[in-house]
């Protein structure tokens, strides 16, 4: 039956509708102009009084100005964490005792937010929402994170270019690296020793390229550090990049790429060895791979690749997916040198109501994956079953749904 | 340097069917989406100066017009759960095929997201990754919503065929 839907999709679009005179939207694009104007000399009017007040108020009391404080940065967002849903990304901070999440709000909001003493989650400082853009959350060996940022937050919605920030753990953030015109970064993350940041890279929507462009990954230095840019292009017929996770060693990188084809979209991690010689690394036969899709759970014709994650020091990576039709998401480790699947598939329920598949995937301390769902934190323990999380290791579910 | 956009006019001429159809699909209500779709060129040609030094004006126009459909489509099921009742598709289409009626009905029963990225996905022709820019959201969680939404329409689909009074039950 899923056949039959290009055929409706296409009779709706001959269809025959209605549209509205245009005499009639230019009257009420008139009177929003009009609106607009009276709210902007209201706003005006309000302005001068409120600043009239303040004036007469420091006169009063023969105050001045203060010893200049130091700027804040950008306001911590308001979370609504029993409303945040769904987390698009989730990562463990060093010591890895609190999963910095980043979600959407019931606004449409984008809100990062990092699980704390009692798996409350509370405000992070340093990442304005931007409605329309999505951001990206990395973190830092030295405890602070870098993210994507909107470079023109103003732009018409879901136009913003995105930049790269490196936040402190005060929240004081420093723009380091391009800004990625036309492009919209999938995926960010920072080598172990914090001196490269690699960002994924896709067209982005409504951009002169969009849909025709390659997928790149670039590598670059952090602030503070130096060395060469590179970059990567993911060849065709994939036009996706997503899910980077560095190796412990610093030089292997490990992430998903996705094929569209004519029933679907079919994916797998693979590992890209950032040392290699060559400034385009993938060849006409094939992907520069180290291990190459795990074979069972990862790598299923019709299955999209959804998530990887590097499992800490243990040499091998877990990858997620969500087949047709499943209503379940299938985690396989697999080696990273040669791809070869490590231990059995777990099948993690994904079909509660109003919970999507897999959101995020973070590796604990431990070197197991910790699985964000949009509607809870899973733990896979040593010997793949889905647990509590161990101790030490908090988590505020994201939940929502 | 930039070639001029087109006038409001063409633009509107060459845009404002898809706009509706759009609209339709993720409302279900050809006055509703007619209603959003003249609020959306109004907002259009409120700021066309800068809506027309957009990449995509087109682009620009859909993410209005899916931000009105949808709030319109909560405040709209809201209403209906208040009321006990549920709206007809029918009769607000005599001019639209059975086919179609069915497909925005079934539509209509998909959680929103799904029901958005299905209507991006193949009635705006939009990739995986165009789709994932436009809503501000990870491309895993539009493959997801995508394969579930497929599943799910065509269910809904195959079950209006198989009874086509059952509308009044859709959610």
């Amino acid at each position: 039956m899923p056949d039959r839907l290009p055929e409706l999709f296409a009779e709706l679009r001959q269809a025959d509708v209605p549209v509205p005179p245009p005499g009639r939207v230019a009257a009420r694009g008139r009177q929003l102009r009009r609106r607009a104007r009276l709210q902007v000399s209201a706003l005006a009017v309000a302005v001068i009084a409120g600043t009239a007040l303040v004036a007469q108020f420091v006169s009063a009391h023969g105050g001045g100005r203060g010893p200049i404080q130091p700027n804040p940065g950008p306001r911590p967002t308001s979370p609504s964490p029993a409303r945040t849903t769904p987390a698009a990304r989730a990562v463990l901070p060093p010591p890895g005792n609190g999963l910095l999440i980043l979600g959407l709000n019931a606004h449409g909001q984008f809100v990062m937010t990092r699980a704390g003493s009692g798996g409350q989650p509370v405000p992070v400082p340093g990442l304005a929402p931007v409605a329309g853009f999505r951001p990206n959350i990395a973190t830092d060996p030295s405890g602070g994170w870098v993210v994507t940022y909107a470079v023109n937050p103003n732009a018409p919605y879901g136009s913003q270019t995105p930049g790269l920030a490196m936040v402190t753990t005060n929240g004081h953030a420093v723009d380091f690296g391009p800004v990625f015109t036309g492009k919209a970064v999938t995926s960010v993350a920072v080598s172990p020793d914090g001196k490269r940041v690699a960002a994924a890279l896709i067209p982005a929507s409504g951009s002169a390229s969009a849909g025709s462009g390659n997928a790149t990954i670039e590598v670059l230095p952090t602030p503070g550090h130096h060395g060469t840019s590179r970059t990567w292009t993911i060849p065709p017929p994939s036009n996706l990049a997503d899910n980077l996770s560095w190796a412990p060693d610093g030089r292997h990188l490990t992430y998903a790429v996705g094929v569209q084809t004519g029933g679907g979209i079919d994916g797998y991690p693979v590992t890209l060895d950032t040392a290699a010689p060559g400034s385009v690394a993938p060849g006409q036969s094939g992907w520069p791979l180290v291990g190459k899709g795990a074979s069972t759970a990862a790598g299923r014709a019709g299955c999209p690749p959804d998530v990887a994650a590097w499992l800490g020091g243990t040499g091998q990576f877990a990858a997620l997916e969500e087949c047709d039709n499943s209503q379940t998401e299938v985690l396989q480790r697999a080696s990273a040198s040669d791809g070869t699947t490590a231990g059995p598939a777990v099948t993690i329920p994904g079909a509660q109501p109003g919970c999507g598949g897999g959101g995020a995937l973070a590796p604990a301390p431990a070197g197991n994956p910790v699985l964000i769902t949009y509607c809870g934190v899973v733990y896979l323990d040593d010997h793949g079953r889905i647990t509590g999380l161990p101790g030490g290791l908090t988590a505020a579910a994201p939940a929502g749904g | 340097m930039r070639a001029p956009g087109p006038s409001f006019d063409e633009f509107y001429a060459g845009t404002a069917a898809r706009i509706v159809r759009h609209a339709y699909a993720l409302t279900g209500d050809i006055d509703d989406a007619r209603d959003i779709a003249q609020e959306t060129f109004a907002r259009a040609w409120q700021r066309w100066s800068s809506v027309s030094a957009c990449n995509s004006p087109e682009a620009w126009v859909r993410r209005v017009a899916t931000n009105l459909a949808v709030s319109r489509w909560r405040r709209a099921r809201t209403a209906r759960l208040l009321a006990g009742r549920e709206a007809g598709l029918a009769r607000h289409a005599p001019e639209i095929s059975t086919d179609t009626v069915a497909l925005v009905a079934g539509l209509r029963t998909l959680p929103q997201r799904q029901r958005t990225v299905l209507v991006l996905y193949y009635l705006a022709d939009l990739s995986v990754d165009q789709i994932a820019a436009e809503l501000g959201c990870p491309a895993g969680s539009v493959k997801s919503w995508l394969s579930r939404g497929r599943v799910a329409l065509a269910a809904a689909v195959r079950a209006d065929d198989a009874n086509p009074t059952s509308e009044a039950s859709h959610a």
